[in-house]
Parts: C-alpha cells; sequence; structure tokens
C-alpha cells in the first residue's frame, strides 16, 4: 500500500470500521488505495445502490469490476430467503490450551440454526481436551456434539478425515472446517456461506478472508489463485501478510481460500473431490491441493471477502524462520507437482481462466 | 524456491553435482559399507575421470585404479577398465590380457553399442531373450557377458546356453573368472566351486574372487577354508572393511537368547492387504516368540482386513493379541505413533514392529534379543531384507549418510545392486539405519524417542529419520544380518513395477523434508562414519 498522509488517514478509519467517515470525507479523493477503502466502506455498510453509483466514476479495473458484481448481487438478494440445511462442521484440535476454548466460544456465537459439530484432539499433550470441554460449554443446547480423543497427533488431513469418515454426515448438506485458532468469528459467517453455496450452485468450496488478531488490520488470507505450476515452482497470489485495505472485499472465484474456515458442499466432496491427502502431513499445501482437486473435478471455489474472522495461525508465522518447516513446505510442494500433470493443471488453469472474464462481466 | 538437488536421483547425477573431494569422501563410506559392485564402479569412474582436477589429488588417482581394478576383477570383460588401468598405469597390471581384451572389443564395440542401446528399458526376460538371438549371430564374449548379466537379473534362468558357449580360446580363463562370478552372483556355490578349481592358480592375487570363494565354501559348511580365503584377501586389501566385518563374524555371531522370561510387544499395522497380512501372521506364529503382546492395527482398511484380524485370536490363544481399527489410513508413522502410545507399550522390555507383508525366521526374535543382549548401547535392532523369489535377492541391508552438502543429503545405498544373498551380510554392525519391516526397540530407546515423524506421512524416511533421531540421542543402531526377513513388497530384483510419479514425488518430497530436518543437526556427529 502507497503510503501519504490521506491513506493513512483513511487507513486508520477503516481499521476502526468508520465506514461513514470514509465515505464522507474521502470519497472524492483519486489515490486508488483511497477509493479501494471507500468502495469496502460501501460494501461493508450495505449501501449496495450507493456503491453502484459511486463506482461509475471509477476506472474499469478488476478490482472495482468484483465491487460492482458483489454490489448488484448482494442488493438482489436482499430480501431473499434461504433455506439453513444441515451443516456439521468439524474442527481438529492440538496443543492449542491458550486458543482453542476462545475459537469455540467464538464459533458458539454462530446465528446458524442448524448445525451439529464434531471436534478431534489431535494428540494434545498439553491441557487442550480440558480447555475444550470448557469450550463446548458455550454451544447452546440443541446444537449436537460429537468429541473424539486421538492418542497421538496423526496429522491434519489425517485428523480431518478422520472426522468425515468415522460419523455419519448423511443428513448434512454442508460440511465446514473451523480451525482451533480462531479469534474473532463473525456470527453471521455460516449463514453468509451457505448463502453462497446456493446461490452458486457449481461452488464445493466457499471461504473468506483470515485476518491476524489485533491491529492494524493484516490479512493472510486473501485472494489465492495459480500464478505458476510448473516443475520450477508452485505460486500463488497474495502468499503475503499484507495491510488489509479493503482490497479483498468483494466476492470473486478463486483457485483456493483459506482452509481455517471454510465450507463445503457435502455431496462432491465425498462423491468427486475426496478426502484430504496424508502425504501433505502434518500441514500445508494440504488445503490448496485439495481444491486444487476440487477444480479438477469441474467445481468452483467462492471467496468472499466480506466475511472476515481473525486467526491466530502459529503455525503459519513460524514457517518464515524454522528450517523444519520450510523443508516441509518444499517437500510437499514437490509431492504435488508429482501427483499431477502439469500440462493438464495449466490448461485447467488457462480454461478457469477464460471461463473467468465471461463470469466478471456477466 | 530453495536450491535443492533431490537424492532421488541416480548416482550418476548426483556424483556430478558434489566436489570430487565428496565424491571420494562417499566412496570410502561405501566401501566400509558393501563390497563393490559394476555398477557403483561406473558411476564413481566416470564422474573422477570427468573431474579435470582429477590428477591434482593423489587418493583420488588412487580410488581410480583401486575401482579399475575391482572392476577388471568384478567382470574381466570390461574392456573400458582395462584401457584406463593401461593409461594410467598400475604396478602388476596384466598387460597381455589388457591388450587381448581391448583388440577384442575394439573389433566389437559398435555391435555391442548397438546391443546396449536396443536392449535399454527393456524388461529383463525381453534383453536376455534379445541378447541371447545376438548371441547366435556374434558369440563374441562381450555378447556371452551381457547375456550373462541379464541371465543373472533373470534368477540365473535359463544356464543351458551357458553350457552350450564356447569362448575364443586365448579367453578361456577370463571366461571361466566371468563364469565362477557368475554362479557366485547367483548364489550357486555348488556350480561355482567346480568352476574354481580350475580358476584357483589365476586368482590368488585378486581379493574379489577370494571373498567369493571363502562364501562358497562356507555355504558348503568349510568354514576353515572361507576363513582362509577372507584372510588373504584382506590381506591383498586391506582396505574391505565388510569382509572383515564378515570374517570376524564366522562362527562368532551373537546367537540366540531365550525369550521366556523377557517381555514384548509386537506391533504391525496394515491397510488393504488382508491375504498377504494372514501369511504374516502366521509366520509370525510359526516363529518362537513366547507369549507377547501383539497389537494389529488395521489402517482404515477397506477390503477384509478385519476377518483376519479376528482371526488372530485363534491364531494367537497364548499371546495378549488384539487389533485396533482405525476408520481411516492416517498413515504409517501415525499408525506407529498410535500403537507406541499406548500405556502397555513401555510395561514390555522390547516393542518389535512387523510390516503387515512379510516371511520372518524362526528365530528372528530370540536373535534380536541375542544382540540387544550383547550390545545394550543399542536403541533398534533390524535385519536383513530379502526379496521374495529364487535365489533371495538383498532388497535392504543398512544405510547410513553417504555425505552432506548444503543442497544434499545423500543416503548410502540399502544394499548393492542387482546382488542375490550369498552371505556376504550375514554379519552384526553398528550402522545408522535398518529397514522398518522388521525391526525392534528397546524400551529404553522408545521412550527416548517415542515419535515417528508424520511429515513423512503415508510413507518413506520415516524409520529412517526415527533411527537418525536415536543416534542423535546416542543409541546405537544394529544391524543383525544372521535374520532374514522377507518383504513381498516390490518384489523382484531392482522391481520397479509399483512404482508411479506419483510415488516418486512422495519420495522426492520427503526426501525434501529429510534434507531439512537433519543437514544442520548431523554437523560434527559421528553419522555417517560407521
Amino acid at each position: 500500500m502507497k503510503q501519504n498522509k490521506y491513506i493513512q488517514e483513511c487507513f486508520e478509519l477503516f481499521n476502526f470500521s468508520k465506514f461513514e467517515n470514509i465515505i464522507k470525507n474521502f470519497k472524492d479523493m483519486s489515490d486508488p488505495e483511497i477509493q479501494t477503502m471507500v468502495c469496502a466502506s460501501f460494501l461493508q455498510l450495505g449501501e449496495y445502490k450507493g456503491l453502484l453509483r459511486h463506482i461509475t466514476n471509477l476506472p474499469q479495473e478488476r478490482e472495482h469490476q468484483l465491487q460492482e458484481k458483489t454490489a448488484r448481487y448482494l442488493e438482489q438478494t436482499k430480501n431473499k430467503k434461504y433455506d439453513t440445511p444441515l451443516v456439521d462442521i468439524i474442527l481438529l484440535t492440538c496443543n492449542r490450551e491458550g486458543y482453542v476454548r476462545k475459537a469455540l466460544q467464538e464459533l458458539a456465537k454462530t446465528d446458524y440454526p442448524n448445525y451439529r459439530l464434531f471436534i478431534a484432539d489431535n494428540g494434545s499433550t498439553d491441557s487442550t481436551w480440558e480447555e475444550v470441554q470448557k469450550g463446548l460449554r458455550f454451544f447452546p443446547k440443541n446444537v449436537q456434539i460429537f468429541s473424539e480423543q486421538f492418542p497421538t497427533n496423526i496429522g491434519r488431513p489425517a485428523g480431518h478425515n478422520w472426522l468425515l469418515a468415522k460419523f455419519d454426515h448423511s443428513d448434512a448438506e454442508h460440511i465446514a472446517l473451523a480451525d482451533d485458532d480462531l479469534v474473532k468469528i463473525p456470527p453471521t459467517w455460516l449463514k453468509d456461506m451457505v448463502k453462497l453455496m446456493e446461490d452458486y450452485p457449481k461452488a464445493a468450496a466457499v471461504g473468506g478472508k483470515a485476518l491476524n488478531p489485533g491491529l492494524p488490520k493484516v490479512v493472510h488470507g486473501g485472494i489465492r489463485n495459480f500464478t505458476q505450476f510448473s516443475s520450477e515452482n508452485i505460486e500463488l497470489t497474495n502468499s503475503n501478510d499484507t495491510y488489509d485495505y479493503g482490497q479483498f472485499d468483494f466476492i470473486d472465484k478463486v483457485d483456493h481460500v483459506i482452509g481455517c474456515l471454510q465450507l463445503y458442499r457435502k455431496k462432491p466432496l465425498f462423491d468427486d473431490i475426496g478426502l484430504f491427502d496424508i502425504r501433505f502431513s502434518p500441514v500445508q499445501f494440504v488445503d490448496i491441493e485439495h481444491h486444487l482437486r476440487t477444480k479438477l473435478h469441474g467445481y468452483d471455489i467462492i471467496f468472499n471477502g466480506l466475511i472476515s474472522f481473525e486467526h491466530y495461525r502459529e503455525f503459519g508465522k513460524k514457517s518464515k524462520n524454522d528450517r523444519q518447516y520450510i523443508g516441509n513446505a518444499i517437500g510437499n510442494k514437490i509431492k504435488i507437482l508429482y501427483k499431477y500433470d502439469l500440462q493438464e493443471i495449466n490448461a485447467l488453469l488457462s480454461q478457469k481462466q477464460a471461463e473467468y472474464k465471461s463470469w466478471l462481466h456477466s | 524456491m530453495l536450491k535443492y538437488t533431490p537424492t532421488f536421483h541416480g548416482l550418476p547425477e548426483i556424483l556430478n553435482n558434489i566436489s570430487l573431494e565428496d565424491v571420494v569422501k562417499s566412496l570410502k563410506i561405501h566401501i566400509s559399507h558393501f563390497h563393490l559392485d559394476t555398477s557403483i564402479c561406473h558411476a564413481y569412474i566416470n564422474r573422477i575421470l570427468s573431474d579435470k582436477n582429477l590428477l591434482n589429488s593423489k587418493e583420488t588417482v588412487f580410488f581410480l585404479q583401486y575401482l579399475c581394478k575391482k572392476l577388471i576383477q568384478l567382470d574381466p570383460f570390461e574392456a573400458s577398465a582395462w584401457r584406463i588401468l593401461s593409461q594410467i598405469g598400475l604396478e602388476g597390471h596384466d598387460i597381455d590380457t589388457s591388450k587381448k581384451i581391448c583388440a577384442l572389443y575394439q573389433k566389437h564395440s559398435q555391435d555391442i553399442d548397438r546391443l546396449a542401446n536396443k536392449i535399454s528399458g527393456l524388461n529383463t526376460h525381453a534383453a536376455l531373450d534379445t541378447v541371447l538371438s545376438h548371441l547366435k549371430k556374434n558369440n563374441c564374449p562381450f555378447v556371452a557377458d551381457m547375456a550373462l548379466s541379464q541371465t543373472q537379473d533373470n534368477g540365473g534362468q535359463p544356464e543351458d546356453w551357458i553350457n552350450e558357449y564356447i569362448p575364443p580360446k586365448d579367453l578361456v580363463k577370463e571366461w571361466d573368472k566371468r563364469l565362477f562370478l557368475h554362479y557366485c552372483y547367483i548364489n550357486n556355490p555348488k556350480s561355482a566351486l567346480k568352476i574354481w578349481e580350475r580358476i584357483e592358480k589365476h586368482v590368488q592375487e585378486e581379493e574379489v574372487y577370494l571373498n567369493y570363494a571363502a562364501e562358497c565354501f562356507i555355504q558348503n559348511n568349510d568354514l576353515e577354508m572361507g576363513r582362509k580365503l577372507y584372510l588373504k584377501s584382506l590381506k591383498l586389501d586391506p582396505l574391505q572393511e565388510p569382509m572383515r566385518r564378515r570374517l570376524d563374524s564366522l562362527g562368532n555371531g551373537p546367537g540366540i537368547s531365550p525369550i521366556q522370561n523377557r517381555s514384548f510387544n509386537i506391533y504391525l499395522y496394515s491397510y488393504n492387504k488382508a491375504r498377504i497380512l494372514e501369511s504374516t501372521l502366521y509366520s509370525l506364529h510359526n516363529s518362537n516368540i513366547g507369549t507377547p503382546r501383539i497389537r494389529l492395527l488395521l489402517n482404515g482398511c477397506t477390503d477384509d482386513s478385519e476377518q483376519v484380524a479376528r482371526n488372530g485370536y485363534e491364531i494367537f490363544p497364548e499371546c495378549d493379541y488384539d487389533y485396533i481399527k482405525l476408520p481411516v489410513n492416517i498413515g504409517a508413522p501415525a499408525a506407529r505413533n498410535w500403537l507406541v502410545s499406548q500405556e502397555e507399550t513401555f510395561k514390555r522390555e522390547f516393542t518389535a514392529f512387523l510390516d503387515d507383508d512379510v516371511t520372518i525366521p524362526e528365530d528372528w526374535l530370540e536373535r534380536f534379543t541375542a544382540c540387544m543382549d550383547k550390545h545394550p548401547d543399542a536403541g533398534v535392532v533390524g535385519c536383513k531384507v530379502l526379496y521374495p523369489g529364487t535365489p533371495y535377492a538383498y532388497q535392504y541391508l543398512f544405510r547410513c549418510l553417504s555425505f552432506t552438502t548444503p543442497d544434499i543429503t545423500r543416503l548410502s545405498p540399502a544394499t548393492p545392486s542387482r546382488q542375490y544373498d550369498n552371505g556376504f551380510y550375514d554379519i552384526i554392525r553398528s550402522t545408522s539405519n535398518v529397514m522398518g519391516c522388521c525391526h525392534m526397540f528397546s524400551q529404553k530407546a522408545l521412550q527416548s524417542v517415542p515419535d515417528f515423524d508424520i511429515r513423512f506421512s503415508p510413507s518413506q524416511l520415516d524409520d529412517i529419520a526415527h533411527d537418525l533421531e536415536l543416534k542423535l540421542k546416542g543409541f546405537d543402531v544394529l544391524y543383525c544380518g544372521k535374520v532374514a526377513c522377507i518383504h513381498h513388497q516390490n518384489s523382484g530384483v531392482g522391481a520397479k513395477s509399483d512404482i508411479n510419479l506419483n510415488k516418486i514425488g512422495n519420495t522426492m518430497g520427503n526426501y525434501m523434508k529429510f534434507h531439512f530436518k537433519f543437514t544442520n543437526r548431523i554437523k560434527g556427529t559421528p553419522i555417517g562414519h560407521e
């Protein structure tokens, strides 16, 4: 983000969600960053018509096109009645005694009326299991809870697979994944994700924007699209943390959404895409690979930056300096590269890009 | 992306990526572990010859001569090795034979190159057929030599063509030597000893022949002659560490320890291999195990493994047997951890792990226990792992770190290449890794390193990483060649049937993880120098 006095001022207001002030004071300024915050403010306030009027004066850039598309969609669906099919939320926890209770407390605020929780302690050696018990007390009585305790850490993919395979999810329409270190979740998250599933029938996965806890707002899970998938490397956009100035505050079709809070449509997950691949154990690239498989099966992945949550992400932070962690990441990249036919993937990505263009202008 | 040279590459590629100094270092480690074979000799000779600094180091020149000398012993029709030796000179070099071989090779080289290209990529049967039909058109000994190599890869069959083959009169001695080695390579000591009578007087200065002959005599129950030949061989080449160990081991094994009053866990985990799992359980039942605690973990099996697991109650009525059924496959390291994590694990003196597709000898547990008793520093003991079939080919013996650079962590090979079991490795030795399909840990070792690292899921390198962790904690890793386990996975010499890019990627990825996990931690430790 470029820095100048006005941008700085606007950014401060954005951090404190003073969206009205932003619109009032900055809407006529030309800095692209400021305009991003102005447009995001309209969307955050639900002033979709206002945004649609404002955006006609802005350059036809992809970001504004997406904001406009999002505003039109949200305006159209403002009064639509949505079903509330059963959602099974699965949550895996390991050695998060300091976080898991809070994550459960936040999840328990979910305002969706029809969900169940499946939780497994993945071999914690600290007091995580006790904290889980405390956290579960926050949930309303009508929420069915199933819990498991593994004697050892079986890794993220195997842990999620366990929760998917051991329990009967036949009544559920969707499966949500939630991490054990979510710090703040909007109660509407699930309602909003389920809505997207209904309105985007080709979507098999839906996700949102993940922020680091606290201020200033920093995004670690934004729009993630493949920029390189070659024998040399796999790269996705927005791999690094970046200040949140509303640059991801819209709905988009993407290649990957952060796995810490996301929703899968159950049928394609079980029938076509399949379980998570344990070769990417314990973590890293598990979800990226799974989303790649999702796309290979012809499904869409939808990102909605207006669903934002805070996520502690200790493991992710560790990666920058930890040699073993770096090795694990590179090792898993190699595994993906050999698992797939590069030509097939690149053909898919090109095809999706063409489809994306027509979707964007539709 | 960080620079990294995948260690999954073949030895030639790996050697091309390291310094000449490291090349020599890794060669020395190889020599301290294994008998040299022709492919290893070729890889090192080619690498050394391609280096412009070759002549700057006396040690490198020495090893170049050493390798060429071995190579012409391992295959008297290796014209290139003869030629190199002629060029660089070597005391005692047989100039007459060299001239004969080189001149004959010169005459046939184009034809042989064409034939080599033709069979490249063919399976062993097709390659052998091609070479044998070519032999009818050109009966030069180089083609016959190739036919022997292919026959070797084919388990020694067919052999009728061998009896019909008549070598050139002036190369009868070399052909006999080659034939002797052939029978040794396929572990047919009876046929080898018949030829030995003809070549014995010619090879008294050639240690490779003495080594192979020693094993033939040992198999013929003439231990004394075996000892004598090994002693002579070691006098000719004192660098032969594996032969020294073999000599020391003759009649000097740890034998067996009674196990009646000892306590064991025997752990197995299985994934969709019901039939072979059943054979494994019967093999375990047929061995002397006393009354151990046995746990079988079904790792998300979707076949009828659970029925086999239920049969276990009848197969092991005297033992504390049970099975654990998991709803999904959690991978090998996590499955091991699941078993280890049970409280009962640490109430037993030893914990053995068996793969679900092995055939084990009767005395495996008694011998493992004897090894542990004799080597109290050992944290784990493993065995000689063979492919099924006749003759038995080596699948996995022992490994150590060959060398490490910032870009590469190279493990030594697990076996010499394309070799059948002839007794060379029936030794007990300290090493850095033994195969995980049949190995046993002391309670103390498992308490010290209870976890197998799940980053190596679903498998590959998890056992090696665990053994290295034990080494870093001061435990020894023991190889016991007196126990031979037949591992039915990927059956066949150099079997590649089950290999695909997917699996290669998994292995390469795990090598990368391994490299980053250990490179910095093993600096300055003795790992790799056993």
